[in-house]
């Protein structure tokens, strides 16, 4: 048994910078977007390790990664990312910093898995994150399974077992802490990874030289993206604003700490 | 170096070209043999560098440049090509005087500042030379973001396909075989290699390892150093600078200490220092000294009110010619600043890596098509032939003695670099070098005649017990006024790692600077490298010991490495991933 | 404004606290219909009824009282292609909508997304994107 895993990734600005909104001609944006680097989107990562710890157990699989992302950004991520795992890649040259609805993007997506060579629906597993950390709606990879024909889709993923006679045991994330446990016949099926339980690879120096030699190609051969969004308006972005009163006590007890906090929240 | 060769624990891997770092003379060397790489008849080659920091653009520097080099290699780039970039507009050189009164000024000093009081804006405090002299002029050049620069390089050598630029990926050490460089050593894997490319700076493992197995030529050391320190501020709204502008200044917060100033587009300035070897306070804490001049009043009237986008350090190598080591050897050459590139006359070191870089890329790129092997002898006939023969080298010659005046004082160096600069190298005041390690003075000596011993030992004893540095205390107490922090622009060194630099490690590694011998440590008076840690990363141990380090803390400025007081040093410094984080700078 | 207000029942039938916060919520928006799911719902409904809305449309079933994308979805889709003339569908932010809604939407070609802070009467909505920033947004 093989699989042939699809792994929807995006790409979010690096954690660490600040970010602030501004409003370009085509709506709203990051402002100095170019200039801040990039990863690839973190749950989508975990994503993609997961393909690539599955596919190993599975010799003769595929792992592809499809992205939309600006194509100069998704180089300079793949210079990260080509050195976990092995994966083919394919390119979509088009925005990816959340203001895209989730619709339009999930249009691109499938419409690029669709044109995969090769690509088997009897042992099709499309990952993805269960948000992204940019658009963080939760919502597009359930469009792309839709518009796949794939109604088995699991999100807040941790675990995925793979069984005996190719079912799969799947461990969701559900509120108030709890764990749900499912069993699913087999491929095809759609999984919105939460983080798993997988560290990040180590780099592998080797691994990185080989995946070049397919990712360079495949992201010069990066299709522009279609018409996006549409579907919204935006009419307001701004950066939460922050309130912030500290005061330092002594002696107090936690009970009016507490008091005073509440007394603050409501005011 | 590892006799770790044939363990069946690290994997290995052949290739044509290794590099080890990316910065301006990585960009030059691939830049140019990704030309030929990608044009005809070109032969296939494995060809890949190893980069240290997360991404390619998380470096610090100035820049201004001439850009000499840079637009040879790369005729059809605009300033403006690449973000924060913009021609040279205006230009000046400014001497500050001191607000405060706190600073060291010698009698040589004192007298031009009498001088300069008599034209002085009272407001501003800085008097605007007449004319910026040659030597430091940048006309027609180009200010750029390094982190930009960098990264815009990066991408377009590695649009080619020839070439892999690999970030997150320290290289450990050299592989050495006998005399022979045979490639590089990264985490569990050993990268083998015809040529390996040493471009990995001033502070780089690689370049230090060789120097340790193979000597520098007689009479060379690595002895002057600064650490270069700057702010990337984002300029409040109503700001009338214009991009292009650039300031150098000398005077403040210290004589010893140059500063600069420049205007980006998009409201962004570069605000930064160079705290020099030859600067004798021991508490010299390179982000203290910044803060006092960001708020020096020919510069706040700007400045307040903006925003911290940016923050970043590193040591810079101002040894010039005399710090230049073996240029070349069996199986490997070094360009860039750990080359002896930069130019400690004109201040100017990115396009002088740069066109290090070119002449090796040029000098492969001609052994490569006669078929020849990287020998020493066939390296020094393509490459160091070629950077002999070039400005940079003539240019150096003239840099070389220019500086040694400062090692006898300020006013002296000024006149030793200008007698320099001035005679196209052909004069220059003679002064012997003088290690780091035997200049350093205690701070009771410093501040001899200002700070009482006893005061300072209650304050070395109250800083001890509360594990921190001496600088903001000693600082303090000599008369500079405390820093007021606003949390956007002025704000405490620690802050500024993180709004500033994004500073972060990830968990789990070995501490990369290590302190050898305990014993060294204990009878350290001075403990330099807590004071000038950029990050605080270093502080206090426990009594009078070994200090601590803490990882997540450290931006790899490298400055801890030659400011230690023990002869020859008692710090190791590794590689490892992490540091600076951020990109525009 | 006419909503939908989709709910589904927990294991025991009863509705969870973000259900209820979701209700006092579409109570604001204009005329509710409340489309319930799951495999007995009667109690619930008594419950919503109790708040004064009078349209109640369920999808009841023991296929229902699992948690499961496919047979959420045709139930949730059957709910909203009942109460077609609502421009306005809500639900709260459990894990079994999270994981259904989204693929409803484009059943049923309408503009989705989630963790909304507040809803104007307009229709237009307010989130945080992850990202920090907050954006306000109406379909068009």
């Amino acid at each position: 048994m093989s699989y042939h895993i699809v792994v929807c990734a995006g790409l979010a600005p690096d954690p660490l910078q600040t970010l602030e909104p501004v409003t370009t001609p085509v709506g709203p944006g990051i402002k100095n977007e170019a200039m801040l680097p990039a990863v690839l989107d973190p749950w989508a990562s975990h994503a993609l390790y997961e393909a690539a710890h599955l596919a190993k157990q599975f010799p003769g699989s595929r792992v592809i990664l499809v992205s939309m992302s600006p194509k100069a950004k998704l180089q300079q991520v793949m210079m990260t990312i080509a050195q976990k795992a092995a994966f083919e890649l394919v390119a979509i040259d088009g925005p990816s910093n959340g203001f895209v609805d989730s619709a339009s993007a999930a249009e691109q997506l499938a419409e690029a898995i669709d044109g995969i060579a090769g690509l088997d629906r009897t042992k099709l597993l499309v990952f993805g994150g269960w948000e992204s950390a940019t658009r963080g709606s939760g919502s597009t990879m359930q469009m792309v399974g839709e518009r796949l024909g794939i109604t088995d889709q699991f999100q807040g993923v941790d675990e995925l077992r793979p069984m005996v006679g190719g079912a799969f045991e799947i461990v969701e994330r559900m509120q108030g802490g709890l764990r749900q446990i499912s069993v699913c016949e087999g491929a095809p099926l759609l999984v919105g990874w939460a983080t798993g339980n997988l560290g990040e690879p180590a780099n592998q120096p080797q691994l990185g030289m080989q995946n070049m030699r397919t990712l360079m190609p495949a992201l010069q051969k990066a299709r522009p993206a279609k018409a996006l969004g549409g579907g919204i308006e935006y009419r307001n972005v701004a950066l939460p604003a922050q309130q912030r009163d500290t005061k330092v006590v002594r002696d107090l007890s936690p009970i009016e700490i507490a008091r005073e906090i509440l007394e603050w929240v409501k005011s | 170096m590892s006799d770790e060769r044939g363990s069946p624990e690290r994997m290995s891997m052949d290739v044509d070209i290794v590099c080890a770092g990316f910065g301006p003379a990585a960009g030059g060397f691939l830049s140019t043999l990704n030309q030929y790489l990608t044009g005809p008849d070109a032969p296939f080659l494995q060809v890949l560098c190893y980069e240290r920091a997360d991404d390619v653009g998380f470096g610090v520097s100035g820049v201004v440049t001439k850009a000499r080099a840079i637009r040879e290699t790369l005729p059809d780039l605009q300033p403006s090509d690449i973000p924060m970039g913009a021609p040279i507009g205006v230009e000046k050189l400014i001497y500050l005087l001191d607000p405060h009164g706190a600073s060291r000024r010698s009698l040589a000093v004192q007298a031009i500042d009498q001088l300069a009081g008599v034209v002085v804006d009272p407001v501003t405090l800085g008097v605007e030379a007449p004319f910026t002299p040659d030597f430091i002029h940048k006309k027609d050049g180009w200010l750029l973001s390094i982190g930009q620069f960098n990264s815009w390089v990066a991408s377009q050598i590695m649009m080619g396909g020839a070439v892999q630029i690999w970030p997150s990926s320290p290289v450990q050490g050299p592989l050495m075989e006998g005399g022979r460089v045979a490639g590089v050593q990264l985490d569990g894997t050993d990268v083998r290699a015809r040529l390996t490319v040493v471009a990995d700076g001033p502070v780089g493992i690689v370049g230090r390892r060789i120097d340790e197995a193979l000597g520098m030529p007689a009479g060379h050391a690595r002895d002057e150093w600064a650490v270069g320190m700057k702010a990337v501020i984002e300029l409040p709204e109503d700001t009338p600078l214009q991009p292009g502008t650039v300031y150098h200044t000398l005077g403040y917060p210290e004589p010893e200490i140059f500063g600069f100033f420049y205007v980006h587009p998009d409201r962004l300035a570069s605000i930064g220092l160079f705290v020099p070897s030859w600067f004798d306070n021991p508490i010299r804490s390179t982000y203290l000294y910044l803060q006092h001049f960001m708020r020096h009043p020919y510069f706040w009237r700007w400045l307040k009110g903006g925003t911290l986008r940016s923050w970043g350090a590193k040591s810079i190598l101002e040894s010039g010619r005399r710090g230049e080591p073996w240029l070349v050897g069996d199986g490997y050459a070094r360009i860039g600043e750990s080359s002896g590139s930069t130019n400690v006359l004109t201040g100017s070191g990115v396009d002088e890596a740069w066109a290090t870089g070119a002449q090796l890329g040029e000098a492969v790129v001609e052994l490569l098509k006669e078929g020849a092997d990287f020998t020493r002898e066939n390296l020094d006939r393509t490459y160091v032939a070629r950077r002999r023969a070039s400005w940079l080298e003539a240019e150096s010659v003239i840099a070389e003695h220019s500086r040694d005046g400062f090692q006898t004082g300020f006013v002296n160096g000024l006149l030793g670099m200008a007698l320099a600069g001035l005679s196209e190298g052909r004069m220059h005041l003679n002064a012997g070098q003088v290690a780091v390690s035997e200049r350093l003075r205690t701070a009771e000596e410093y501040y001899d005649g200002r700070i009482a011993p006893s005061e300072i030992k209650r304050i070395r004893e109250e800083c001890g017990l509360a594990g921190r540095p001496l600088h903001d205390a000693l600082m303090e107490r000599a008369g500079w006024p405390k820093i007021e922090y606003d949390g956007q622009l002025m704000m405490s060194q620690q802050d500024a790692l993180l709004l500033g630099g994004k500073v972060t490690a990830p968990a789990g590694l070995d501490d990369h600077v290590v302190f050898r011998n305990a014993a060294t440590c204990e009878i350290c008076q001075t403990q330099v490298c807590v004071e000038v840690c950029s990050g605080e990363a270093i502080r206090p141990g426990e009594g009078a010991g070994r200090p601590l380090f803490d990882r997540e803390k450290c931006v790899f400025c490298g400055a801890c490495l030659w400011n230690c007081s023990a002869p020859g040093g008692n710090i190791e410094f590794l590689a490892g991933p992490g540091g600076l984080h951020s990109a525009e700078n | 404004m006419k909503v939908l207000l989709l709910l589904h029942t927990e294991a025991d039938g009863t509705l969870a606290r973000l259900s209820l916060e979701a209700l006092s919520t579409a109570l604001r928006l204009g005329d509710v219909t409340v489309g319930l799911v799951g495999d007995a719902v009667q109690a619930a409904a008594n419950l919503i009824a109790l708040s004064g809305i009078k349209s109640i449309i369920s999808a009841e079933s023991p296929e229902l009282a699992q948690s499961r994308y496919g047979t959420d979805a045709a139930a949730a889709e059957a709910l909203c292609r009942t109460a077609g003339d609502a421009t306005l569908i809500v639900a709260p932010a459990t894990s079994r909508w999270m994981r259904t809604l989204p693929g409803v939407a484009h059943r049923i070609g309408a503009a989705v997304d989630a963790h909304l802070t507040s809803i104007e009467p307009s229709g237009a909505v307010w989130r945080c994107a992850a990202g920090s920033t907050a954006i306000a947004w109406k379909a068009r």
